[in-house]
């Protein structure tokens, strides 16, 4: 066993420990094994016992049952917990015992009793509200999805109307042309008409720009924003 | 050693080592301080540590130090506090005690 096997073995014993205890517990004993050096981590894993052993050691002072039982190679731990609950159960008889000693463990394991009974709470009360939950959450998905259909046929659609405006405005321009040779006032109209549609068709192509290439892209990095900000909160 | 340490004199041997860097200082230091006057499994500390900051006497920052964040334990005034009484008490205990050994009446 080294160094990572014992913090990531140790990081599976604590799993019933809040996210905030156990954190601070392996950065004490990840900076344990940086501050002992290299050199000395076979020492300091030899002394520290198993990672089962410190677990134990760890829960029973946060007033939780152990998982496991102590390896025997780890008496000074279990010797110090013994004489903490001894404290606890008798009274201190001499002037030096801490007088605190006894109020301090009690609400520790009540307020853990509370925050498990309360996970169950919301775990049921989660498993209830699936049937709802998960039909509203496809509708959610569809809703998104069609808009996102519906926002790519709009740009489609402008495409589409560009490209028509440009293949009038060519025939026009080349019936205006061909015109010109028969009767120069008609072909004029003609090839007027023709300029005037490719006009449109310019500013068509200017909407359906700003549509797909600005337009689209803020809108999703609105959309994400939005999200980010939602979860967020 | 064939005396137990409990768990009151392990917090004022705890505390007395933490008084001794007015700047604070970190686990292992703690360990290998502490173990200079007792035995001490090296998992025995943090529990000490834990209650002792839960309990205001010490309190923690963490400061980087080789390229990454180390934790450091510091006395508070709460903590002075407390050492004195851990002290008066010890010495009222050992007085008593080493008087009993060395045949005085302790009456």
């Amino acid at each position: 066993m080294n160094r990572e096997h014992f913090l990531e073995r140790l990081s599976e014993l604590l799993a019933k420990v809040p996210e905030a205890e156990r954190e601070e517990m392996l950065q004490y004993y990840r900076d344990y094994f940086e501050d002992a050096g290299a050199e000395n981590e076979a020492e300091v894993l030899c002394t520290l016992g198993s990672p089962e052993a410190v677990a134990e050691g760890l829960l029973r002072d946060l007033g939780e049952t152990p998982v496991m039982t102590a390896s025997p190679g780890d008496r000074a731990v279990v010797e110090y917990g013994k004489t903490i609950r001894e404290e606890s159960v008798f009274p201190p008889v001499s002037a030096e015992g801490p007088t605190g000693q006894t109020s301090r463990e009690v609400p520790e394991q009540t307020s853990n009793r509370l925050s498990s009974g309360m996970l169950v709470l919301i775990i049921i009360l989660m498993l209830f509200a699936l049937p709802i939950m998960i039909p509203l959450a496809l509708a959610a998905v569809a809703v998104v999805f069609s808009l996102i259909v519906a926002w790519l046929a709009l740009c489609l659609a402008s495409l589409c109307m560009t490209a028509a405006l440009f293949v009038a405005m060519i025939a026009l321009i080349v019936t205006g042309v061909g015109c010109m040779f028969l009767s120069p006032a008609v072909g004029a109209c003609v090839f007027g008409a023709g300029l005037v549609v490719g006009g449109i068709g310019f500013l068509s192509l200017i909407v359906t720009v700003l549509l797909t290439g600005a337009a689209t892209p803020a809108i999703f990095r609105g959309a994400g924003r939005l999200l980010r900000h939602g979860r967020r909160d | 050693m064939i005396f137990n340490t409990g768990a009151a004199l392990l917090d004022a041997i705890v505390l007395a080592v933490v008084s001794k860097d007015p700047e604070g200082t970190y686990g292992y230091k703690i360990t290998q301080d502490v173990r200079q006057v007792i035995e001490l499994s090296e998992s025995t500390l943090y529990p000490v540590l834990r209650r002792l900051q839960k309990d205001a006497c010490l309190e923690v920052y963490d400061m980087e130090c080789a390229g990454r964040n180390r934790r450091y334990y510091k006395i508070t005034p709460a903590g002075w506090a407390q050492l004195q009484l851990y002290e008066a008490e010890w010495r009222a205990y050992s007085d008593k005690i080493t008087g009993l050994f060395e045949g005085k009446d302790i009456r």
